[in-house]
């Protein structure tokens, strides 16, 4: 397989952007990736398109070409990946293995969703399309009551406490707080996030990631120069909350995490810092346990003492969740703190970034591992 | 049949606003697959409860603590 690099990184901000439908955040994003890495529309070989539900949101298919044509890329192949929360991840996957393969130099991952257009109930609606309809969605299964149920066993059998969960938000917050692309740049307390009017108990609304408008996107190159993508591994689950034996478990996320780890020739150990998928804050504490950055169960003490910085952007829960997006941000965060470029945000020790996008409630598992210098 | 995990939800999709809030369940059978339902109206159900099949209204299982 050849070497693959990260050689540019374009960013729009995240938040309820009235005035921007998804063609012209999607182009900026692009625009700001391909000026990032001095490279011009014409050395673009195949065009990527993360998005989740964008003929729901917006009304328009066809959507990796509508995109990619108005950034100036035409006659090279566009398509758009779909796999829930995961679109861009699972978009970056098949971007990195085309050209890890030589099929492709030089091609684009964008990610993007427009999802404020659309009142809350509809939202809801179309989110929920991202679980089993028929089987689960009809009875009253939205996305929160989910991971609410995944945290009503967490708590059961591990002890976890409505505190720890909290703690996620508090530090995610605050976090975000610094990210000048976030999307919710407000300091939370404790006591604020306990309080929060109930979602889906034992979820309130601070437990909850934001619906947000907004895109990324990021040039990958074959060869060296840029940040080196040291690995990334996609794997899959059931849909259905009812397939999976254990509901605190991410299966696909641990296999994600060890065929990652294995073509890194790295160990959980090695990880400086981590991005992970915080859709719900018990989400982003079974990512710390599937990810082995703790053992099972110990999600929310680990999370607390938080030894590793985890989210530093802000995570979905404060940088936003346009759901399309959130791949492909995350690895654009990991290389811009690698790059030395998180201006006000730089997590210290920015050797090795692991970024972790979840689809559903664990259906798709996108685990991309960037580092400074590639591992002999 | 006892109660595997619950939520009362308080946020609802559209079509169940009328109902909220409601319980969703996930159930395990003592034989066979896990089964996904509501509390029956005016039940209130945790984990380890044994309950049984109350109704089934539109397809959707209700389920009551067993007396």
């Amino acid at each position: 397989m050849k070497e693959v690099a990260v050689v540019g990184v374009g960013k729009t901000r995240f938040g309820a952007l009235a005035d921007r439908d998804l063609r012209s955040l999607a182009v900026e994003s692009v625009q700001n990736a391909l000026a990032d890495a001095a490279l011009p529309a014409a050395a673009i070989q195949a065009f990527y398109l993360g998005n989740f539900a964008g003929p729901s949101f917006t009304g328009q298919s066809h959507l990796a070409p509508y995109v990619a044509a108005a950034a100036g890329l035409t006659g090279i192949p566009a398509t758009r990946y779909e796999a829930a929360c995961a679109s861009s991840g699972a978009a970056f996957h098949a971007a990195w293995q085309a050209v890890a393969h030589g099929i492709y130099e030089t091609v684009v991952v964008c990610g993007v969703e427009k999802m404020t257009s659309q009142p809350t109930a509809r939202v809801a609606q179309i989110l929920a399309m991202a679980g089993d309809v028929a089987g689960e969605g009809i009875p009253g299964a939205t996305f929160p009551a989910i991971f609410a149920m995944i945290a009503r066993r967490h708590m059961h059998q591990y002890g976890t406490t409505r505190e720890q969960l909290a703690a996620v938000a508090v530090k995610n917050h605050a976090y975000g707080f610094t990210n000048p692309y976030a999307h919710l740049r407000k300091i939370i307390t404790i006591e604020q996030a306990l309080a929060g009017k109930p979602i889906a108990e034992p979820l309130t609304l601070y437990d909850c990631s934001l619906v947000s408008d907004g895109a990324a996107a990021v040039v990958l190159r074959a060869g060296a120069g840029g940040v080196p993508v040291l690995a990334c591994a996609q794997t899959s689950d059931h849909v259905d909350l009812r397939g999976k034996a254990d509901i605190t478990r991410l299966p696909a996320v641990a296999a994600a995490a060890q065929a990652a780890y294995r073509m890194a020739k790295l160990t959980a150990r090695d990880i400086d810092f981590a991005e992970v998928h915080d859709c719900f804050t018990i989400a982003e504490i079974l990512a710390v346990e599937e990810l082995g950055f703790c053992a099972k169960g110990e999600g929310g003490p680990w999370s607390q003492s938080a030894p590793i910085p985890i989210n530093r952007s802000g995570g979905l829960k404060s940088k936003g969740h346009p759901v399309g997006a959130t791949g492909v941000a995350q690895i654009a965060d990991v290389a811009l703190q690698i790059r030395g470029r998180a201006d006000g945000w730089q997590v210290e020790k920015a050797d090795i970034g692991l970024a972790q996008n979840l689809g559903g409630s664990g259906a798709t598992s996108v685990v991309t591992i960037l580092g400074k210098e590639r591992m002999q | 049949m006892t109660v595997y995990s619950e939520t009362l939800v308080w946020s609802p999709p559209a079509e169940l606003a009328a109902i909220a809030p409601y319980q969703l369940l996930l159930i395990d059978q003592d034989n066979g697959p896990r089964l996904v339902g509501r509390a029956a109206p005016g039940e209130r159900l945790a984990i380890g409860d044994t309950v049984t099949l109350d109704a089934v209204v539109d397809g959707v299982n209700l389920f009551r603590k067993t007396t």
